[in-house]
């Protein structure tokens, strides 16, 4: 494969050498370890013959940023939902929050992006459909290249126009991917907080004539919190996965995108690479996730 | 020890398995109480049957394999093609249908392959505590993070494409969830006390987790695996979609989509149809799991 | 009694379960006065709880008020709308719990929780509010109140906590405290202290205590007056002395001959035969009558009324004179 095809015995023989293919099978992990966390040296990517690294350099900022963005949506909006379905439940509103979260749930991602390309970027013209800019904004309105998340640069740099496009591009599939992790912190927020609302510390606040509005927001849900932060911890790396879908669907020019062509042309390194990368985010998520017990729950601070 | 003795034993042993029928009406009028997860039986048994019979059902079964007509090709919905036909003039309603037998049987593998690694590890793990229970719990901390997504991606590479594939590689970052549930029961069943006294009568490990333990979790991991199979059906179709799941010309429901993306603006029920399937089919799972969970739980308390 | 501070009539209160409505409290009747202190005795599940949870309307949340009346300052608790009753709870009744653990809200600091109510109560600025909590602190004998401002409840001891509860309870000085069981949780000597504590409080803030306890000897130790709950209903009401002393209903008699006193010399502890009625499938008339040994035909059709026996003892039981010691 590396030397392409119609090779000779000997030409592979010499590149078997060259690469250490030829070397017992423990002596290349291990020097491929070496290379990895001295030097940083993926190796080279077969297909566009660049180092790994620089190409995941190239793509990580873009899936980063959808990852980010999809995640605070739908940390934000699902706490939202969730406080609301619980302080009102049972009423029409809890009913249909309900049937919303149970539609995230279930709804394949892909299917819904491709639903809402449909309607809301074709027919009705709204959205744009793919990409993360429109390519005239982006020759016009060029972008400062700082960490190449686009949000980022345009604001730091003042760059309304740019930020506008890039906005409106990062709409759909951020909407998109974060809508089942949305569901599911709502749906966990909910029972979370119904559960923490008939405790005796809850009980003991409301006969001190607390109203009702503070005992919520500032007592019940400080204890709901802490469990949904590991929830949000595992949905990261459900988001991770997510999201290589998502660039399918609208064409995002970022890791997943790079995966999946990696696969088709199975370029080896980068496939490795790409996992690497990854495992990596996924660590330094939960040891986020990990420190930020320290702040909010104080019984754990010893 | 004489025949009437070992007989009498294996009855005991089994005993507690048997569900009388007492029970079972018991656990009707319970049901009887939760709307919701009987339309999701429903509907999963209608799936279900429909997956057995599809040859036998669907109207044009010729139109599952890679048939074409290319006359008909990218029809809108009709009555002789109710949800429409798709680029190589195959009915869309036909494959659909028979769709629902290829992801469901995908689902129950992804389901098997998980529980039968993650129940038993579990269950040693809550069992005899410990540093086994370290590193048993250690490893599936490891793999339960992994986006599955994309380790399914990295085993298709190595492996090849295939719908087979895709359930195995669904397997390997799921089977900790089983592990994490079923330790954490057997933790509880273990604070309940019974298990000591067990142990004091002479019993061996083996024999109080197949016997004692294991039965009570039954209907925990009737529940888990009701909704590990909306997340299976749902994992298999988004690995079909990317093109590291089943290949055409399978009529499984996340390749058609990915197919009918294509002629998506001209022809939406391409897509449509055969994500709604995946839609209704994972939602009705889960409202199922959903209302053993709700059920299960009070009956527990 | 003569103008009582609290006076809670004919309360019934219901369950709402899968059988359908389930009564807890039956027509229950209780009188307390100013600068008093009224123990609520009786078992486990008798509605001692939820008579007292009743008076603040912090019912669980399947619980409905079916009827009766509490007065309270010449107004009906029942009745009220809750913004009136949010300006009740906490400054002229107050409320402090069974497991000081679990009643104190783990991710706050004590301090934070006591000027947080005392703003929300009145116009103060966090100073002042600092300096009222720390004279409540001290008021309970915490040692190094300004410390303990900045605590969490998990670095407090039990007594610690109950003291701390206590404290916040009577932040604005309220003229009824609810003590639940406040020493169930507690180890021996803390209960005695704690005790200690609340009686000495009420002679100084001339705060009334309503004691629901299960533990007849904190009766005898801390409470003027006491109340037997059985099964939801009021059984017996007087003066501790007449009531300890000379019960007059068969359910107190019994509860008080199964203590064993110290100088008794007996062989077996008497006992009441028989369980505490479901709630779910009561037995007609008294409630009672299956474990009474003096039980007639009367008592198995009708419930009886408090009937005086003796000056401020009233006894609901149709056969008094019988069988009295």
């Amino acid at each position: 494969m590396v030397a392409g095809t119609g090779a000779t015995y000997e030409q592979i023989a010499a590149i078997r050498t060259e690469l250490g293919l030829d070397r017992p099978l423990y002596e290349q992990y291990l020097a491929y370890m070496k290379k990895v966390f001295l030097g940083f040296d993926l190796g080279t990517s077969l297909y566009s013959h660049r180092a790994v690294v620089s190409d995941l350099l190239d793509y990580l900022p873009a899936t980063f940023e959808l990852v980010t963005v999809s995640m605070i949506m739908a940390v934000s909006v699902g706490i939202l939902l969730g406080v609301a379905s619980a302080t009102k439940k049972d009423t029409v509103l809890d009913h249909f929050i309900r049937i919303l979260t149970s539609s995230g749930l279930a709804m394949p991602a892909f299917w819904l992006g491709l639903l809402l390309q449909l309607l809301i970027g074709h027919r009705l013209g709204i959205l744009p459909i793919t990409g993360r800019i429109d390519a005239e904004v982006l020759i016009r309105y060029p972008i400062a290249r700082i960490t190449r998340m686009y949000l980022v640069d345009t604001l730091v740099t003042g760059n309304w126009i740019a930020l506008w496009s890039a906005t409106w591009h990062i709409a759909m599939p951020a909407t998109v991917l974060s809508f089942s992790t949305l569901s599911y912190i709502s749906r966990f927020v909910r029972s979370g907080l119904l559960e923490v609302l008939g405790e005796d510390h809850i009980r003991a606040l409301r006969s001190y004539g607390l109203c009702e509005r503070i005992i919520v927001y500032r007592h019940a849900l400080r204890n709901a919190i802490i469990p949904t932060l590991t929830i949000v911890g595992l949905r990261y790396g459900f988001l991770l996965g997510g999201v290589i879908v998502i660039e399918r669907v609208f064409d995002w020019p970022g890791l997943g995108l790079y995966a999946l062509s990696s696969v088709i042309y199975l370029d080896f390194p980068s496939i490795i690479g790409v996992t690497l990368i990854f495992a990596l985010l996924r660590i330094i998520i939960n040891l986020l996730i990990d420190l930020s017990y320290l702040f909010v729950d104080p019984r754990v601070r010893v | 020890m004489s025949t009437e003795m070992a007989n009498k034993k294996t009855a005991g042993h089994f005993a507690k398995w048997k569900v009388t029928a007492n029970e079972l009406t018991k656990y009707w009028h319970v049901l009887r109480k939760y709307p919701l997860t009987i339309v999701g039986l429903v509907i999963v048994t209608a799936f279900v049957v429909v997956g057995m019979f599809a040859p036998l059902v669907i109207p044009y079964p010729q139109d599952i394999g890679g048939t074409v007509h290319l006359a008909r090709s990218l029809q809108p919905p009709s009555l002789e093609h109710p949800f429409g036909t798709d680029d190589m003039g195959r009915d869309v309603l036909s494959r659909v249908l028979y769709g629902s037998r290829l992801s469901l049987s995908a689902g129950m593998a992804v389901v098997l392959l998980s529980s039968i690694v993650g129940i038993p590890l579990g269950a040693i793990a809550g069992y005899y505590g410990g540093k086994v229970e370290r590193t048993i719990m250690g490893i599936s901390d490891m793999f339960m993070g992994t986006p599955h997504l994309v380790l399914a991606v990295a085993i298709a590479a190595v492996l090849g494409p295939s719908q087979s594939n895709a359930a195995i590689a669904l397997s390997i970052p799921w089977w900790p969830s089983y592990a994490r549930v079923i330790r954490g029961h057997v933790l509880v069943l273990r604070g309940l006390g019974f298990v000591e006294a067990v142990k004091s009568m002479g019993a061996s490990g083996w024999y109080i987790i197949l016997h004692h333990i294991l039965p009570n979790c039954v209907q925990l991991i009737i529940t888990q695996s009701t909704l590990q199979m909306g997340s299976a059906i749902l994992g298999i179709a988004s690995l079909a979609f990317i093109g590291m799941g089943a290949q055409p010309p399978a009529p499984e429901w996340g390749l058609m989509v990915s197919t009918g993306r294509a002629f998506m603006t001209s022809s939406w029920w391409y897509v449509t149809f055969p994500g709604l399937a995946i839609f209704i089919a994972v939602l009705a799972f889960n409202m199922i799991g959903d209302g053993l969970r709700d059920i299960f739980d009070l009956r527990l308390r | 009694m003569q103008d009582p501070l609290l006076d809670v009539r004919n309360l019934t209160v219901c369950f709402l379960t899968t059988s359908g409505p389930v009564a807890a409290l039956n027509d229950v009747c209780l009188g307390l006065g100013k600068q008093e202190i009224l123990g609520l005795v009786g078992e486990t599940g008798c509605g001692k709880t939820l008579t007292a949870l009743s008076i603040l309307r912090l019912l669980p949340f399947s619980a409905r008020i079916a009827d009766g009346e509490i007065i309270f300052d010449k107004r009906n608790l029942l009745v009220i709308p809750e913004n009136e009753m949010r300006e009740i709870r906490g400054k002229r009744i107050s409320m402090i719990f069974q497991d000081p653990t679990s009643s104190l809200d783990p991710v706050f600091r004590i301090g934070d929780v006591m000027r947080e109510i005392l703003q929300s109560r009145q116009e103060t600025n966090v100073r002042e509010a600092t300096k009222q909590s720390i004279e409540m602190l001290t008021e309970v004998n915490l040692p190094n109140p300004e410390r303990i401002l900045g605590l969490y409840p998990h670095e407090l001891s039990g007594g610690m906590k109950q003291r701390v509860m206590i404290a916040i309870a009577l932040l604005s000085r309220p003229e009824l405290l609810i003590a639940d069981e406040p020493t169930t949780a507690l180890d021996v000597t803390i209960q005695a202290q704690i005790l200690e504590l609340i009686r000495n409080l009420v002679k100084e803030l001339g705060t009334s205590v309503l004691l629901v306890t299960h533990n007849f000897g904190i009766v005898a130790e801390n409470c003027e007056r006491v109340a037997v709950m059985y099964a939801g209903a009021v059984v017996e009401h007087g003066k501790s002395r007449n009531v300890l002393e000379k019960p007059a209903h068969p359910y107190t008699k019994g509860l008080l001959s199964a203590v064993p006193k110290l100088f008794q010399k007996k062989e077996m502890l008497e006992v009441i035969p028989g369980v505490i009625p479901s709630l779910i499938d009561p037995p007609p008339g008294c409630k009672f009558h299956p474990r009474c040994k003096y039980a007639a035909d009367k008592c198995k059709r009708e419930i009886p009324s408090p009937t005086e026996v003796d000056d401020g003892h009233y006894v609901s039981c149709f056969r008094i004179g019988q069988g009295r010691p």
